[in-house]
C-alpha cells in the first residue's frame, strides 16, 4: 500500500494513456450511503471509490475481437458523480490550472543551469520530468480531469452506473428504485449523442459498527433477486475512530489527492450550475472542522507570495504612472491587468492547497476504515470489473462488430450507406446526423457512425489497439465525406495513438506525426475544439517521449501555438525546448529560443514567475555572445517581470544592462531610461534611501574613458603640440622628475587641472549634474593605501557639504575640487571635463573616480581606471597581458614652492630675416617661496639672446665706435659647445616679485617658427620633494625674407695668397630701401680690406627694392695673426685619429682662439664687437651652421661620440662675414651672417697624421698596435667612411704665381734675343703636408697634358683639334722659349715658400702668354725620413730616364729635399688656368 | 529536416501570431563567429519583398523596430541546424536550413567556421548563393587586414557598404 501513491505518480506514458482513456463509471448514491462515507471525512461514495478505481491491481483477462483471451494489468476505472459527467466550467478550470502552474513555480530552483551542450549531462537527461518541470506534470494531470462528455468520442461516456445504498436504510430496495429513476433521466442523457443504456451495478454499503451484518446480507439477497447478479456488498467502517487507538490519519494518504481533485471538479461544476454549487459548497464546509480551517488559512498566508497575497497584481505597479501608461500601449500585454484574479475565497485557497500538497493530508480521511475494509473495497471493485464490466464490454463489442462494423467493411457496405437500405422507421430519425452548435455534424448515438466510434473506443479501452485502429480507419472515411471534422480529427488522433500504443517498434518511416497533425488541425481550425487538440498533443507527446522521438516532439508541441491558451502554449513551448536538449546532439540554441517564446507566452498568461524563470534560463545561453538586440529584449523582459514579482534588487541589475551602447532605437532607449528611473525611484523609496546619497553600484552611465584621463599643472600651456620637441627640450629636467615615478608634482596652493573624458553611449541625451572628482588624500608621500570605501566617504562628505551658497567648488580638509553643476551629454558624445584641484596640504592626492548624478535621480560613481604601459619583459608577462601600474593620476603635493610665470612683451609677430628686435621677458614669481637657479632651454637658441638683468643699463646691441674701419682681436671659445641651458637669474626672486629681462630676437631663418622655452627653477628652500620645477612657454613669429646675399671669393692675381670677395646683395622686399651699414669679418688669420672704389659710395649704401648690388673686397692674411701651437685643424685631425684607433674617452676640447675682427663701415662710425648680444648671435649662428655642416659631413661618426671633443667651431682659415643694415624709414635694423668661407686648402680633416708631427714615437707605436688590435668591422667602416668622405675633395696644397714685368722694351734690332727673368713663387699652403714638387716649364710648342686636366678651361674635351692648346686659347703668334733650366724639383715644408727665377727668351716683339708650365706635386713624408728618401733617390732617377738635370737654383735645403718623393700621399698635376701676358715691344 | 516549424497557420497565425513572431518584410543578414557571437549584422529592405508585402497590411516603422530582436533569436537558433547539417555536405552553401513561420534561413559556412545566415522570404537559391559568395569574398579581404582580429566584430564601413551594395544587387 505504501507504494501506491508513488506508483500512481510515476506511471509510464502508456499507463497514462490507458488511464485517461479508461472506462468511466457513473455513481448514484443514496443519502444514507453518502453519510456512511462522511464518517470517514469523505464527501460521497465516489470519493470513497475513486483512488482505488485509478489503479486496480492484478490482472484481468479480456477476450479480444477475435475471441482470443489476453491479459491486462492494472486496469483503471474512473468514478464520477452522475451529475458531473459533463465538463466543468471552462473558465474556472482554466483558473485552477493556472493557479496550479503558478504555485508550482514557487520555490523552484533550476538545478541544471543549461548554458551550453556541456551542461546537458546524463544527470539532466535521466532526471524525471517531474523534477525538471513539475508544473507541466501537474498541469497535465489536472488537465485530463477537466474533460467531459463529447459528441465525437465515448471515452467520457459512462460505461456503467453504480448505484449505492446504505444497509442502514430502512428500505434499500425502494431506495434503489428511486435512484434508478433518478439516474436514467439525468440531464446529460437528454443529448442525442448519449446512449442511455448503461450497465447497472448495485452496491450495498454496510457499516460494520452500526449495522447488523445479517440484515445486510439479507438485503443483498433481496437485491440479487430483484436486480439480477450485478449486486455486491461493501463492508466499511469497522473501526470506531473515537475508541480506537489507531492514529486517525493512517489511511488519509490514500484519499488525500483524489479528494482534492474531486473538490476542485465540484467547484468547477458548481460554477456552471448555481444550484448544485450550493450543495457542494455546503458539503465541503460541512466536512471542514472550523479549527483546521483557521490553521490552514494561517499556514497559507505564511507561504504566501505576492501572487497570492495581492489578488490583483502588484499594486505598486498600477500606481506607477510610467508603467500604467506603458501598460496601455504595450503590445505584449505585459502590464495588462487581466481579470484573472481569484475572488479571495477561503475555500478556494483551501482546495488549491489541498491539490498542491496532497501528500500532506489535512483531514483524517478513512479514519473508520480498517485494513480489511480497504481490501474489501478493492475486492468489490475487482469483482465488478472482472465479472460485470469487462464481460459487458466484450459482449457489446462483439455485438456492434457484427451489427455495424462488419457491414461497413467491404465495398457493399460503403455503398449501402449512401443508398440507404434501412427502414425509414422511427429509428431513422435517431440515426440521421444533425448539425451541432459549432456548425459541425453530430451523429445521434444510434447512428452507425457513432456506434463505430463507440466500438473502436471500447476496443481501445480493452487495449485491442489493432482492432480499434482498423475500425477508426473505416469510420474516418465516413467522417471525412460528411465533413464531420471533429469526428474526423478524433479518428485521426486515435489512429495515431493506436500506432504509438502498439507494443511493436515503429518503422523508420512512420506517419504517426501525420495523424496527430491532421487531428490537431481538424480539432483546432475546423472544429474549434482546442481542448481535444491539446489532449491529442499531450498524449502524443507523452508517447513520443517514451519512444525517444524527441525530434518529432517539438514539432507536435509547437503546432499547438496558434491556439488561444497562452498558458498551455507556454508549457508546450517549454517542453519543446527541453526536447531539443534531449536530441542526440543537444540543440541548446533551439532550446534557448523556445524558452524565450515560452517565457513570452507565460508572460501573456500572467505567469510572471514562469516567464521570469524561462527568460532567466534562456539568458544563460545568450549571455556574453553579443546578440545585442536579443540581450536587450531579455534584459527588458526580465526587468519588467522581476519588478512585478517584487524582486527590486534584480530589477536594477536587469535594467542596468539596458543602458549601454546598442543598436536600439533612441525611442526604445528613452523608454528603458524612463522605466529604469522610475524603478529606481521606487526602490529607493522602498529602502528609504536618498537616491542622490547612495551610490548605485556599477552604474553603466556615463562611460569614463580612463585611459585618456590626465593631470596637468595649471601653469603648463600648449600641452598637445610639439610633444617630441618638448620631450627633447625637457630631456634633462624630466629625467630628474621621473625619480618620483610619473606622478605629477604640484605644490600647496597651486592649481592642478584634471581632465577626464566621459562618453554617453546611449542614443539619447543624458544629463549629468553635480559632477565631481573622487579624490583621496594621503599624508604620506611615498606609500599610498586607500581604504576600500574611501571614494564613498568622499562622496558623502561632498553630499553633506552641499549648500546653496556653495559655488562650484567643494572644500575638503586637504584640497578643494571643482564641481560641475550640470552638463548635457548628447547622444554618443565624448566630452572632456576639466576639474581644478587646489591642494591645501602636503602629501599625495590620488584621483580615484568620478561622482555624478545621472538625470538628477541616480548617483553613480565611476572608477577612473588607467593602465600603465604593457609589460613585456618576462615570459610570464609576454604570455599574459599585463600592465604596469599607472601613477599619472597621482598628484604629489610638495610644500609651498615658487611658481614661475613668464611673459614676453612686445614680441613681434613678423620680422625680417636678419632683423634684430628687442623684447622684454617678464619673470614673475607667483608662488609662495623664493625662486632661484632660473634656467631656460630653447628650441631655437640661435634666434634668442636673453640678457641679464644687471646689464640692463649699459647693454646695447650695436655699440658704435669712431672711425669707419677698425680691427679688433678677441679671444673666443672654440669648443663646439652650445650652451643649451642658459642661466637667466643668479639672484633669488622673492614671492610676488617680478622683473624684466631684455631679450633680443633675430630672424635667423625664414619661415614660421614656434619657439619653445623650458624654464627650470628651484625653490630657495632646499630638500623639497619637488627639486626642480619646469615651465613650458611658447611664442611664435614669422620671419620674412629681406636680403638675399651671395658671396664668392676668387684668388687674387695680385698676391699669392690673396682673394677677392664679391658680395651680391639683393633686396627681396618690395617697399623698403635697405641701407648698407657695415661689413665685418671674423677670422683667425684673414682680414678684409676695401678695394679702391670706382663708383660713388652712395650707391653701395642704399639698395632699392628688387635691386641687386655687388660690392668687392679684398681678403688677405692678417699681419697680426698669431698661429697658435695647436691649430684647430690639428686638433681635429688628432681627435679623429684617436677616435679611429679607439681611444675610449675623448676629453680634450679645442683651445680658445684669437679672432681678428675687421670692420668696414660706410659711415663715420663703426659698430664694434663689444656687445655681448652680437657676440652671442655671431657665435650661435656660427655654431648652428657648423653643427649642421658637420652633421652632414660626418654622419658616419656614431652619435654616441660627443662632437664637442672632435671638432672646433672656428678653423684657422675660416672667415665669417657680418653685414649690418637698417631700414631707416621703418626703423628696422639687423645683420646677416655669411659663415663658412674657408680660404684654406681643401682637404679632409681626417688626415693620416704625419708621425713626425706631434706624437711621440712610443705613443705612436701603441696607437698603431691598438689600431691593429681593433679588428672590429665597424671600426674599419668608420675609417673607410672618414677617408672616403665625399664632402671633401683634396686639392693640391701648392699655389704658384708668376711674377714678371708686364711690358718689356727690347731693342730687337740690336739684340735678337730678349731674355727676361720670370720669378715663379711656389707656396705650400697646407698646414700639415710636406710636398715634393716638380716644375716643368713648357715652351709655347710643347703640348700640355690635357687628359690630366679635365675640362680645365671651358674647351669641350672631345674637340681633338684644340687639345694641344686647350689651356691656352691665345696661341702665341711667335713662339718663345725658356732659356736656362726649365725643370725644377724641390721639397716644401708646410707653409714654406720657394721662389725660382727663370729666363724667358723672346725672339720677336708681341704679346706672350708666359703662364706655361706644368707642376707635379707629391705629398711626401717629412724631412725626418730624409735618409730613406735619399736612398731611394737613385732608383727614381734611373726610372726617370729622359729627365732633365737636377737644377738647384735655390741651393740649401732644397737640394736634398728634391730627392725622389716618397709616395705616401696623393699626387697632383697642376696647370696654369689663366694666361699671364707679357707685352714685348721693340724699343 | 528543413521544416522544424511547419506552417500550421492558414490565417497568418502560428508561432508568430503574437508580437514576438512578427513577420518583418526585411532580409536579415548576419555573420556569426566561432563562439556564436555575431560579427556583422545588417538588415536590408529588399525590393522584391517590399513589393510583395505592399499588398498586405502595411507595417508601421515603429513596430518593425520593436521586433528586430526576433531576427537575432531566429538566427541564433538556426545555428543548431547548421551544425546538424554541416557534416552531411561538402558544400559551403548549405541552402535553406531552417524555417520560422514564413521565413527561411539560408546558411553559408566558411572554411574558418564563420557562419553566414540570411533570413529571407522564399527566394531563388542561386541568388542567395551569389550573395553569399560575394560576402565571403569581402570577408576574406577583411581578414587580410592585419588590424582585424579574426572572430571580432567587423566595424569597417567599407565592408558594410560593399555588403549592402551586393544585397541591393542580388536580393
Amino acid at each position: 500500500m505504501a507504494s501506491f501513491q508513488q506508483r500512481s505518480r510515476e506511471f509510464s506514458a502508456r499507463e497514462l494513456v490507458t488511464k485517461v482513456m479508461s472506462p468511466r463509471i457513473a455513481v448514484v448514491a443514496s443519502q444514507g450511503a453518502n453519510e456512511l462515507c462522511q464518517a470517514n471525512h469523505l464527501a460521497s461514495v465516489v470519493d470513497l471509490f475513486r483512488p482505488f478505481g485509478e489503479h486496480i491491481e492484478g490482472r484481468v483477462t479480456v477476450h479480444g475481437s477475435m475471441g482470443l483471451p489476453s491479459a491486462i494489468d492494472n486496469f483503471t476505472l474512473r468514478f464520477t458523480e452522475m451529475d458531473q459527467l459533463e465538463e466543468p466550467d471552462a473558465k474556472s478550470s482554466e483558473r485552477w490550472l493556472s493557479e496550479i502552474v503558478r504555485a508550482s513555480a514557487i520555490d523552484f530552483e533550476d538545478r541544471f543551469q543549461i548554458k551550453s551542450a556541456e551542461q546537458v549531462t546524463p544527470d539532466y537527461l535521466h532526471a524525471p520530468p517531474e523534477r525538471v518541470t513539475p508544473w507541466y506534470a501537474k498541469y497535465r494531470d489536472v488537465f485530463f480531469m477537466t474533460g467531459g462528455v463529447s459528441d465525437h468520442e465515448t471515452f467520457e461516456h459512462p460505461v456503467a452506473c453504480v448505484i449505492a445504498v446504505s444497509s442502514l436504510s430502512p428500505d434499500p430496495i425502494n431506495e434503489i428504485h428511486q435512484l434508478n429513476n433518478l439516474s436514467t433521466p439525468s440531464i446529460v442523457f437528454e443529448k442525442t449523442f448519449m446512449d442511455p443504456t448503461l450497465l447497472k451495478y448495485y452496491v450495498l454499503i454496510h457499516d460494520c459498527t452500526k449495522g447488523n451484518l445479517d440484515n445486510a446480507l439479507e438485503t443483498l439477497d433481496r437485491m440479487r433477486r430483484t436486480f439480477g447478479l450485478h449486486c455486491n456488498i461493501l463492508k466499511i467502517n469497522s473501526i470506531d475512530p473515537e475508541s480506537a487507538a489507531l492514529p486517525k490519519e493512517r489511511n488519509a494518504h490514500i484519499w488525500a489527492r483524489s479528494v482534492a481533485q474531486s473538490k476542485i471538479l465540484a467547484m468547477g461544476h458548481a460554477a456552471k450550475d448555481p444550484a448544485t454549487a450550493r450543495n457542494s459548497l455546503s458539503s465541503i464546509t460541512s466536512t471542514g472542522a472550523s479549527g483546521t480551517l483557521a490553521d490552514l488559512t494561517s499556514q497559507r498566508s505564511s507561504m504566501s507570495s505576492p501572487v497570492y497575497s495581492t489578488g490583483s497584481n502588484s499594486p505598486i505597479f498600477a500606481q506607477n504612472p510610467v508603467f500604467a501608461q506603458l501598460g496601455n500601449d504595450e503590445e505584449d500585454g505585459t502590464f495588462d491587468q487581466e481579470p484573472m484574479a481569484l475572488p479571495p475565497s477561503g475555500n478556494q485557497s483551501l482546495n488549491l492547497d489541498l491539490l498542491l500538497r496532497p501528500e500532506v493530508p489535512r483531514e483524517p480521511y478513512g479514519c473508520c476504515m480498517s485494513n480489511e475494509d480497504v481490501n474489501a473495497i478493492i475486492s468489490v471493485l475487482r469483482e465488478m470489473l472482472a465479472q460485470s464490466i469487462i464481460p459487458y464490454m466484450e459482449r457489446n463489442i462483439n455485438h456492434w462488430n457484427e451489427q455495424v462494423a462488419a457491414s461497413r467493411k467491404g465495398i457493399a457496405g460503403r455503398f449501402r450507406r449512401y443508398f440507404g437500405t434501412g427502414s425509414k422507421g422511427p429509428a431513422a430519425a435517431q440515426q440521421s446526423p444533425m448539425t451541432g452548435p459549432n456548425g459541425g455534424v453530430i451523429y445521434p448515438h444510434a447512428a452507425p457512425e457513432a456506434q463505430m466510434r463507440k466500438l473502436a473506443d471500447w476496443a481501445f479501452m480493452l487495449r485491442d489497439y489493432k482492432f480499434a485502429s482498423s475500425v477508426y480507419e473505416t469510420a474516418k472515411k465516413d467522417y471525412a465525406s460528411d465533413k464531420a471534422w471533429k469526428y474526423y480529427g478524433g479518428a485521426q488522433e486515435m489512429i495515431g495513438l493506436c500506432q504509438l500504443m502498439a507494443p511493436q517498434q515503429l518503422g523508420a518511416k512512420n506517419d504517426v506525426d501525420h495523424y496527430i497533425e491532421s487531428a490537431v488541425n481538424s480539432y483546432i481550425h475546423k472544429a474549434k475544439s482546442p481542448f481535444f487538440g491539446s489532449r491529442a498533443t499531450l498524449l502524443a507527446f507523452e508517447l513520443f517521449k517514451q519512444r525517444n522521438m524527441y525530434r518529432e516532439s517539438p514539432v507536435t508541441l509547437t503546432r499547438m501555438t496558434a491556439e488561444v491558451s497562452d498558458l498551455r502554449n507556454g508549457l508546450f513551448l517549454e517542453q519543446a525546448a527541453h526536447c531539443y536538449l534531449k536530441l542526440p546532439r543537444p540543440s541548446v540554441r533551439k532550446y534557448a529560443f523556445h524558452m524565450i517564446m515560452a517565457g513570452h507566452r507565460f508572460n501573456k498568461a500572467d505567469q510572471k514567475e514562469h516567464a521570469y524563470r524561462c527568460y532567466m534560463a534562456a539568458s544563460l545561453v545568450y549571455d556574453g555572445k553579443g546578440w545585442g538586440l536579443a540581450d536587450d529584449h531579455i534584459s527588458c523582459a526580465l526587468g519588467r517581470q522581476s519588478y512585478q514579482l517584487g524582486k527590486s534588487e534584480e530589477v536594477l541589475d536587469h535594467y542596468k544592462k539596458l543602458l549601454r551602447e546598442s543598436r536600439q532605437s533612441p525611442q526604445q532607449q528613452a523608454v528603458y531610461m524612463k522605466e529604469f528611473l522610475s524603478v529606481y525611484r521606487d526602490y529607493t523609496n522602498k529602502i528609504e534611501a536618498d537616491p542622490l546619497r547612495e551610490t548605485f553600484p556599477d552604474f553603466p552611465l556615463p562611460v569614463v574613458l580612463g585611459s585618456t584621463a590626465r593631470i596637468v599643472l595649471s601653469t603648463s600651456q600648449a600641452t598637445n603640440e610639439h610633444n617630441d620637441a618638448w620631450a627633447e627640450l625637457e630631456g634633462n629636467a624630466l629625467a630628474a622628475s621621473n625619480a618620483s615615478g610619473q606622478r605629477t608634482i604640484s605644490a600647496v596652493g597651486e592649481h592642478v587641472l584634471a581632465t577626464v573624458n566621459v562618453k554617453n553611449p546611449l542614443q539619447i541625451p543624458v544629463i549629468l549634474t553635480d559632477v565631481i572628482l573622487g579624490c583621496e588624500h594621503s599624508t604620506s608621500t611615498t606609500m599610498f593605501t586607500v581604504p576600500v570605501d574611501a571614494a564613498e566617504g568622499a562622496h558623502l562628505a561632498l553630499y553633506d557639504q552641499q549648500s546653496p551658497e556653495f559655488q562650484g567648488k567643494v572644500s575638503f580638509a586637504a584640497f578643494d575640487c571643482d564641481r560641475i553643476d550640470r552638463i548635457i551629454l548628447e547622444p554618443g558624445q565624448i566630452r572632456t571635463l576639466t576639474f581644478e584641484i587646489l591642494p591645501k596640504q602636503e602629501g599625495q592626492i590620488k584621483v580615484m573616480g568620478l561622482h555624478c548624478n545621472v538625470e538628477g535621480q541616480v548617483h553613480a560613481y565611476k572608477d577612473i581606471v588607467k593602465r600603465g604601459k604593457r609589460l613585456n619583459k618576462t615570459k610570464e608577462q609576454m604570455m599574459a597581458i599585463m600592465y604596469d601600474e599607472d601613477k599619472s593620476l597621482d598628484i604629489l603635493v610638495a610644500p609651498e614652492m615658487p611658481l614661475l610665470d613668464v611673459q614676453f612683451h612686445s614680441s613681434p609677430e613678423m620680422l625680417l630675416s636678419g632683423e634684430v628686435c628687442e623684447l622684454s621677458l617678464e619673470i614673475n614669481n607667483r608662488g609662495k617661496k623664493g625662486l632661484k637657479n632660473l634656467h631656460v632651454r630653447m628650441s631655437h637658441p640661435t634666434f634668442f639672446c636673453i640678457g641679464e638683468k644687471k646689464d640692463q643699463g649699459d647693454l646695447g646691441l650695436y655699440n658704435k665706435s669712431e672711425g669707419s674701419s677698425a680691427t679688433e682681436t678677441i679671444e673666443v671659445d672654440n669648443s663646439l659647445q652650445l650652451t643649451t641651458s642658459q642661466r637667466i637669474l643668479d639672484q633669488i626672486l622673492s614671492p610676488g616679485e617680478s622683473i624684466c629681462v631684455p631679450t633680443w630676437l633675430r630672424g635667423e631663418k625664414i619661415g614660421k617658427h614656434n619657439f619653445l622655452f623650458v624654464f627650470s627653477y628651484e625653490s630657495e628652500q632646499d630638500g623639497t620633494a619637488m627639486g626642480t620645477r619646469t615651465l613650458r612657454h611658447t611664442i611664435s613669429a614669422q620671419v620674412l625674407p629681406s636680403l638675399k646675399i651671395n658671396a664668392f671669393t676668387r684668388p687674387s692675381t695680385k698676391g699669392l695668397n690673396e682673394f677677392i670677395l664679391g658680395i651680391e646683395t639683393e633686396n627681396l622686399q618690395t617697399v623698403p630701401n635697405f641701407e648698407f651699414l657695415q661689413i665685418s669679418s671674423m677670422s683667425a688669420s684673414w682680414i678684409i680690406e676695401a678695394v679702391e672704389k670706382s663708383d660713388e659710395s652712395e650707391e653701395y649704401r642704399s639698395i632699392a627694392p628688387r635691386q641687386t648690388v655687388f660690392t668687392y673686397y679684398r681678403i688677405k692674411k692678417s699681419d697680426q695673426a698669431t698661429v697658435p701651437a695647436l691649430t684647430p685643424e690639428r686638433f681635429m685631425a688628432k681627435a679623429l685619429e684617436k677616435l679611429v684607433i679607439g681611444q675610449e674617452k675623448l676629453k680634450d676640447v679645442p683651445p680658445s682662439l684669437d679672432l681678428q675682427l675687421c670692420h668696414l663701415s660706410t659711415t663715420d662710425s663703426h659698430i664694434n664687437s663689444t656687445s655681448p648680444v652680437l657676440k652671442y648671435f655671431s657665435r650661435t649662428s656660427r655654431l648652428g651652421w657648423r653643427q649642421v655642416s658637420l652633421g652632414a659631413q660626418f654622419s658616419s661618426i656614431p652619435a654616441t661620440v660627443d662632437r664637442r671633443n672632435l671638432f672646433s667651431v672656428y678653423g684657422s682659415n675660416d672667415i665669417d662675414l657680418a653685414l649690418f643694415w637698417n631700414i631707416p624709414k621703418m626703423n628696422r635694423r639687423g645683420h646677416h651672417y655669411i659663415t663658412g668661407i674657408n680660404l684654406g686648402v681643401q682637404q679632409n680633416p681626417f688626415q693620416p697624421l704625419d708621425p713626425a708631427d706631434e706624437l711621440e714615437e712610443g705613443s705612436e707605436e701603441t696607437a698603431r698596435r691598438a689600431l691593429y688590435e681593433q679588428t672590429m668591422r665597424d671600426q674599419a667602416a668608420l675609417v673607410q667612411a672618414l677617408t672616403m668622405n665625399p664632402h671633401f675633395r683634396d686639392e693640391s696644397p701648392v699655389k704658384i704665381s708668376m711674377r714678371s714685368e708686364d711690358s718689356i722694351q727690347h731693342p730687337f734690332s740690336t739684340k735678337h734675343l730678349c731674355n727676361t727673368p720670370v720669378r715663379v713663387v711656389i707656396k705650400n699652403c697646407s698646414w700639415n703636408k710636406h710636398i715634393a714638387y716638380t716644375l716643368e716649364m713648357l715652351s709655347s710648342k710643347d703640348p700640355m697634358v690635357p687628359q690630366r686636366v679635365a675640362g680645365a678651361s671651358g674647351v669641350s674635351p672631345n674637340d681633338s683639334t684644340q687639345i694641344q692648346d686647350s689651356t691656352n686659347p691665345h696661341t702665341n703668334a711667335h713662339p718663345f722659349f725658356w732659356s736656362g733650366p726649365t725643370f725644377s724639383t724641390g721639397y716644401l715644408e708646410p707653409l714654406a715658400e720657394v721662389e725660382i727665377v727663370l729666363l724667358a727668351c723672346f725672339t720677336q716683339p708681341g704679346m706672350y702668354d708666359i703662364n706655361r708650365w706644368r707642376l707635379a706635386v707629391q705629398v711626401v713624408k717629412s724631412q725626418r725620413k730624409r735618409k730613406n728618401a735619399a736612398e731611394s733617390k737613385k732608383q727614381i732617377k734611373v726610372e726617370d730616364g729622359d729627365g732633365f738635370e737636377d737644377v738647384n737654383l735655390d741651393g740649401g735645403s732644397a737640394s736634398s729635399a728634391a730627392a725622389a718623393p716618397q709616395g705616401i700621399g696623393k699626387g697632383f698635376m697642376q696647370m696654369p688656368n689663366l694666361a699671364h701676358y707679357i707685352q714685348v715691344s721693340s724699343s | 529536416m528543413n521544416a522544424t516549424h511547419s506552417t500550421s497557420s492558414s490565417g497568418g497565425s502560428g508561432i508568430g501570431s503574437g508580437p514576438l513572431g512578427y513577420g518583418t518584410p526585411t532580409c536579415y543578414f548576419v555573420m556569426i563567429g566561432t563562439k556564436d557571437n555575431p560579427i556583422y549584422e545588417a538588415e536590408f529592405v529588399s525590393v522584391n519583398t517590399a513589393r510583395s508585402s505592399s499588398g498586405g497590411a502595411t507595417i508601421p516603422e515603429a513596430k518593425k523596430e520593436e521586433f528586430r530582436h526576433l531576427n537575432q533569436f531566429i538566427a541564433h537558433s538556426a545555428l543548431d541546424m547548421v551544425e546538424d547539417i554541416q557534416w552531411s555536405t561538402n558544400q559551403m552553401y548549405l541552402k535553406s536550413i531552417d524555417k520560422f513561420n514564413e521565413r527561411f534561413i539560408s546558411a553559408y559556412l566558411t572554411a574558418g567556421n564563420i557562419k553566414m545566415l540570411l533570413l529571407h522570404d522564399a527566394k531563388g537559391e542561386d541568388v542567395i548563393r551569389n550573395f553569399f559568395n560575394e560576402c565571403y569574398e569581402f570577408y576574406i579581404k577583411t581578414l587580410l587586414n592585419p588590424f582585424y582580429e579574426p572572430n571580432s566584430v567587423i566595424s569597417s564601413p567599407a565592408f558594410d557598404t560593399k555588403v549592402r551594395l551586393s544585397a541591393k544587387r542580388y536580393l
